[in-house]
Formats: structure tokens, C-alpha cells, sequence
């Protein structure tokens, strides 16, 4: 056996472990003071905790700066790491620390947004900009226009309109199997449904994001 | 009403999948709240009355839904075992109900 394919076989189970996940957590020597430190942290050890948040915080500030505002990203990084402290009765050493954190990290955005569908914030409509961004993307001809109009400030900033439009659920199964391209098995991992549930409300997000864009060209009176 | 083609919804589709791809990460260096996180945790700790954990509480829900469950379904199956009818007795019982009834030119 290669020390690669060694490593994988203990630190995660097969198809647990996560392409997001940063690649040089993963060692050998790692994994092993993981589970070390997990345990002393059971025994009582508590200011151990800080360790973990050392080690995994990168982790985690990158999938929720993916999935939440800026201006929320420490106070769910925050949520993140107190919940995975009083969830450490759960944590099972078969899996890799990271995945179980993205795991948390995932279903913590997903709480904020349906926090946020309950007090029913308004969704900003489109500006002018918005739709001339639109416009030009449909009109591109060269891979280069293509690439030069996906970096722009709008295109983020449609992106995020169409999301917040979407429930909650649809949110959070589209961004991980769509746009962080994540398989139907492992977004089901992360966000603990059932495989069948995401196939079906990814296929079901995919359509609603696609009439929502629909929508949202200009000259569609509908 | 004009109607957009499946080709354009397509192409802008994958306009904000890339934008989402080529984001640039949010600025990990400007977050630690290792210091809160461990504050939080000890002041949680510290009163337990007034805090039960979330996840504590789901497992006692389930495990007392588990076990009345499976005590209900105990109970059922031997209440049917002890007094539901055994299965000679249901035999003769309809052995007797046929012998009774005569049959076409049995007179």
C-alpha cells in the first residue's frame, strides 16, 4: 500500500474525505494528534479546545465565507466552534476531524440562512448594472469576454441575489452540489440527509434558480 | 411576454457558477476567535442549569422514543401470544363449521 492511499484509509472513511478540505491536514502524524487530542479534550481538558480552532480555523473561515456575508463570517466561525466542543460526545474517530468540522460549519450556514428566511429580510431588487452585466455575458462571443465578465463585481452580486431567493434547503444543496461541486453523497454527508433527499432538492434548486434567472433578464415581462 | 432560450439561461448559469469558483477566499488572517470561542465554552460550563446542550437533549429524546417504542411492541406481541387463539384451536373450530352445513344432495 502507498502511503497515500495509507493515510487515506485512516484518517477518513472511503468517499469522506473532502476535496475542500486543506490537502496538508491531512498527514499521518496529524491525524494521530488529532485523535490524541480529542481524547485529552473529552478527559476534561478544555483549554486543549484551542488547539483544534488553531489548527482548523482556515477550514472553516473558508466554507462560510463561501456561504454567509462578510460582515457574519466570525460570528458563525464563532457558532461553529462552540457547537463542535459541545458535539465532541458525537465525534467519531473514524472520520476525519476536518470533514466533521465542514460538516458543522455547512449545517451552521444553513441554520443563519433559515434564521433569516423566518424574519423575511427583503430581497434587493436588480440595478441597471446588474442588467447590463447580464446583457453583456449573453452577448460574449470569446472564452476571454467570458472569463472577463465572470470576475466582475456584479456577477457576485447576481449570484447572491439569486440565492437569497432560493429556500433555505435549496441554498444550501445547490451551493454544495453545483457550485462547490461537491457529489450528491457527500453534500448528504455534510449536511446529514439522506442521499435520496439531496439528489431530489438539487435537481429541484437547480430548476428554481434557473427561473429565478429567468426572471431576472431584462425585457422578460413575465 | 418574451421568453428567454434555455441556452441563455444556461450560459448565465454557468457565468455565476465560475464567479462563484474564481472568489477569492474570505480573508482568513482577519479571523481568530479562538479567545471567544474558549470564553463562551467556560462560561457555558460554568452554569450548567441554565444551559443544556442542544445535542445532549435530541439523544435523550430519541433514546426514550427508541425504548417506549420497542417496550410497546413487546407487550403487543405477547399480549397476541398469550391470549390470541392458537392456531389448533382455530383449525377445529372451522372443521366444525363446515360439517354442519349440508351439502348439495345431502338430505
Amino acid at each position: 500500500m502507498s502511503n497515500g492511499s495509507l493515510v487515506t484509509c485512516i484518517v477518513g472513511a472511503p468517499g469522506l474525505h473532502l476535496p475542500m478540505a486543506d490537502e496538508s491536514l491531512t498527514s499521518l502524524q496529524r491525524a494521530s494528534e488529532d485523535v490524541d487530542l480529542i481524547r485529552r479534550i473529552r478527559q476534561g481538558d478544555t483549554d486543549r479546545f484551542a488547539d483544534v480552532i488553531r489548527r482548523y480555523q482556515h477550514h472553516v473561515v473558508r466554507i462560510v465565507g463561501r456561504r454567509v456575508p462578510a460582515d457574519h463570517v466570525e460570528e458563525i466561525v464563532h457558532d461553529v466552534f462552540v457547537r463542535a466542543y459541545f458535539g465532541l460526545a458525537q465525534f467519531s474517530e473514524s472520520v476525519a476531524i476536518d470533514h466533521w468540522l465542514a460538516g458543522i460549519a455547512v449545517r451552521t450556514c444553513y441554520d443563519f440562512w433559515r434564521a433569516r428566511k423566518r424574519d423575511e429580510l427583503p430581497v434587493s431588487a436588480l440595478t441597471d448594472d446588474h442588467h447590463r452585466w447580464m446583457d453583456q455575458v449573453l452577448a460574449t462571443q470569446s472564452d476571454d469576454q467570458f472569463r472577463h465578465q465572470v470576475r466582475s463585481q456584479e456577477a457576485a452580486e447576481v449570484l447572491e441575489w439569486a440565492l437569497r431567493q432560493l429556500s433555505p434547503e435549496n441554498r444550501a444543496v445547490l451551493t454544495l452540489v453545483h457550485l462547490d461541486g461537491h457529489s450528491v453523497r457527500e453534500a448528504a454527508s455534510l449536511l446529514g440527509w439522506s442521499v435520496v433527499n439531496v439528489k431530489v432538492r438539487a435537481h429541484r434548486a437547480r430548476q428554481a434558480l434557473r427561473k429565478i434567472l429567468g426572471t431576472g433578464l431584462r425585457g422578460n415581462t413575465c | 411576454m418574451l421568453k428567454h432560450s434555455d441556452d441563455e439561461i444556461h450560459k448565465l448559469e454557468r457565468a455565476l457558477t465560475e464567479s462563484y469558483r474564481s472568489q477569492p477566499d474570505h480573508s482568513v488572517g482577519a479571523v481568530d476567535v479562538t479567545q471567544d470561542v474558549l470564553r463562551a465554552i467556560r462560561q457555558s460550563t460554568s452554569e450548567p442549569s441554565q444551559w443544556i446542550p442542544a445535542a445532549l437533549l435530541d439523544q435523550l429524546v430519541w433514546r426514550t422514543a427508541t425504548i417506549a417504542a420497542g417496550v410497546v411492541l413487546v407487550v403487543a406481541v405477547l399480549t397476541v401470544g398469550v391470549f390470541g387463539p392458537t392456531s389448533g384451536e382455530s383449525a377445529g373450530l372451522l372443521a366444525e363449521e363446515f360439517e354442519s352445513t349440508p351439502l348439495f344432495g345431502d338430505f
